[in-house]
């Protein structure tokens, strides 16, 4: 069963005398208790993508193409229609959880607001049933939690409120953005405990990142995106080990158990493109066939957008 | 080359009734001429303060820091600002290191400015030099820090460390808000310009994966002291904390520090009653330890 099905996605950035490309022609899609991590570089359009998806993004956004959640197109419900999806069956879970909780308000009542909000609890109740959540994502003491500011809690702890309220209301799919920005290499592995814990409860995760060795512990699926385009997606063991895109191979060299190797050349404009395949201007197998733009080509299941495979 | 002795940092709180929060806490610590020692260890465990006092950016609670010879400690403002051409810091965020209205042309060239040394022409011309010993393009020079991407504003910051000649850099996380491509640049580029120019680093980082790449030794830090420091230490590490730190063993509990004895006590596996005294650094074959199982009672 799929859960969410994005086909075709453009979403342009149209300004006075330029259009930014930002997402362009993407397809995917997130199984039922599948975890897909989309990786890639800063500036490719993760993010943006995942904005989309919940239609967080500006007016003046031009956005093309289908997302389809439980049968219907996210793009054409009113905004009311889809204030009833929005954290209730798609949670976000934001980048910076420093300035996402708001520093006046006590976490319990942020916290407990979603579920006041779609699950029509009352506040009592509900702060109740914070401190329950706050228990089993090891905020301790939780009574006294409830009632503190975001101040103080630590990093790894305002991380992890942000993603109690995400789940609080039972959603079907939770979107994380950069889940570990900014997060100490040895608290990492409690923020892998924590997603994997939500996992077991049969939810679907979209976790949008560029922390390769974090993805590779916790995705099912690896979705590799570079300048608005997805590039490659690959199960996750096969993807670690011998990656299909050479734009993939690249990425996995520059990480520093890999030997610390930079990808040559400078990433895209997303203003201009490069023809073609975006990635050939520092691509080590650029031939001149690689001045058109490859389709996806399926490999035993996974599928790559490069002439190699051809 | 630098050397701090049993440095110490606290920092004071409060008005009537003070609090102290110990920061660094009696750290012996070496860097000698071209060599990277790597400073790791979790967020809020000393490291940057560490570094910082080895710079005098922070004045020490007690200790000394000597750098060529001389107890920078005790220097007058003057002599310890000359000095300073001598030892530069990379820091984490350069978007903040960097003043957001000046060209960066401006601030690669603010070094020469302050020390009054180089001429316009001259000025020009290394500053010229810098960019292209950074890898990049000169013009570049002509734009503001928001205008260029955080890769290239930390190469930016790193010509202007480099600017003078310096003999010790302190790196600070250089590139842990960057991608993982990028860093490899970064990463690289530092590592080039030290041989080039041979200077010493303090490398300070959480990512062990990188120490182990860039370091010469390993010093591992834990709430204000250096429990272990070496080479290899990431390939065998002695220290319990070391241990946990690299996920061989699990931490048996998640209360914080202890407040006497060994600071890690409470999270150990292999604590004894010994271990509420605190434990003495000893050295064995080139391995310095801070802990009791390492110790002749």
């Amino acid at each position: 069963m799929w859960v969410l099905v994005v086909r075709d996605l453009h979403v342009h950035f149209v300004l006075e005398n330029m259009t930014v490309k930002a997402v362009d022609g993407v397809s995917f899609h997130v199984s039922e208790g599948e975890a897909l991590a989309l990786i890639g570089e800063s500036g490719s359009g993760k993010s943006v993508l995942g904005m989309t998806i919940l239609r967080l993004l500006p007016e003046n956004v031009r956005v093309n193409g289908k997302i389809l959640f439980n049968g219907s197109n996210l793009l054409d419900l009113s905004e009311e229609g889809l204030r009833e999806i929005r954290g209730k069956e798609i949670a976000w879970v934001p980048q910076n959880p420093a300035t996402s909780l708001n520093p006046v308000m006590k976490v319990g009542i942020q916290v407990a607001e979603p579920m006041e909000i779609h699950l029509r609890i009352d506040r009592k109740s509900a702060v109740q049933r914070v401190a329950n959540l706050l228990k089993f994502f090891d905020i301790n003491p939780p009574e006294k939690r409830v009632n503190e500011y975001p101040h103080q809690y630590s990093g790894g702890m305002k991380q992890r409120a942000l993603v109690a309220m995400g789940t609080s209301t039972k959603p079907k799919l939770i979107i994380a953005d950069e889940p570990t920005k900014g997060i100490d290499m040895t608290k990492k592995v409690s923020i892998v405990e924590l997603f994997r814990k939500i996992k077991k409860n049969e939810l679907s995760l979209l976790l949008i990142t560029h922390d390769l060795p974090f993805a590779e512990k916790l995705a099912d699926r690896i979705a590799v995106m570079y300048c608005g385009q997805i590039v490659e997606v690959c199960n996750v063991k096969k993807f670690f080990k011998s990656p299909l895109h050479p734009y993939s191979k690249a990425l996995l060299n520059s990480l520093p158990s890999r030997g610390l190797k930079p990808i040559k050349g400078n990433p895209p404009s997303m203003v201009n493109p490069p023809k073609g395949c975006k990635f050939h201007p520092r691509c080590e197998y650029m031939s001149g066939r690689c001045l058109e733009e490859p389709q996806m080509f399926e490999i035993d299941g996974n599928l790559v957008r490069c002439w190699l495979y051809d | 080359m630098i050397k701090g002795i049993n440095l110490s940092k606290i920092y004071e709180s409060g008005f009537i009734s003070k609090k102290g929060i110990v920061a660094v806490d009696g750290v012996d610590i070496e860097i000698r001429e071209q060599e990277t020692l790597a400073l790791v260890g979790e967020s809020g465990s000393g490291k940057s303060t560490l570094g910082r006092i080895l710079l005098l950016l922070t004045k020490p609670t007690s200790g000394k820091v000597i750098f060529d010879r001389v107890d920078l400690t005790r220097l007058r403002n003057r002599k310890l600002r000359d000095l300073r051409r001598k030892m530069q810091i990379i820091p984490q965020h350069p978007e903040d290191a960097l003043d957001p209205r000046w060209k960066l042309y401006d601030s690669i060239a603010e070094p020469f400015r302050i020390h009054k040394i180089a001429g316009k022409d001259d000025e020009e011309e290394t500053v010229h030099k810098l960019i292209e010993l950074v890898g990049l393009d000169q013009e570049l020079l002509r734009r503001y820090p928001h205008e260029v991407s955080g890769g290239e504003l930390q190469r930016v910051v790193i010509a202007r460390a480099i600017a003078l000649n310096p003999k010790f850099i302190v790196c600070d996380e250089p590139t842990s808000m960057l991608d993982v491509s990028v860093q490899a640049s970064v990463v690289n580029l530092l590592m080039d310009l030290q041989r080039k120019l041979s200077m010493s680093y303090l490398f300070i980082t959480h990512d062990l994966e990188l120490a182990d790449i860039v370091a010469d030794r390993i010093a591992v830090m834990y709430a204000g002291q250096i429990v272990e420091e070496g080479i290899g230490v990431l390939k065998d590490p002695l220290h319990p904390y070391t241990q946990t730190l690299l996920g061989i063993t699990t931490p048996i509990s998640r209360e914080a520090i202890t407040p006497r004895g060994c600071k890690f006590y409470n999270l150990c596996p292999e604590r004894s009653s010994k271990c509420l005294n605190a434990p003495k650094t000893v050295e064995m074959s080139g391995r310095r330890v801070k802990c009791h199982l390492y110790m002749e009672h």
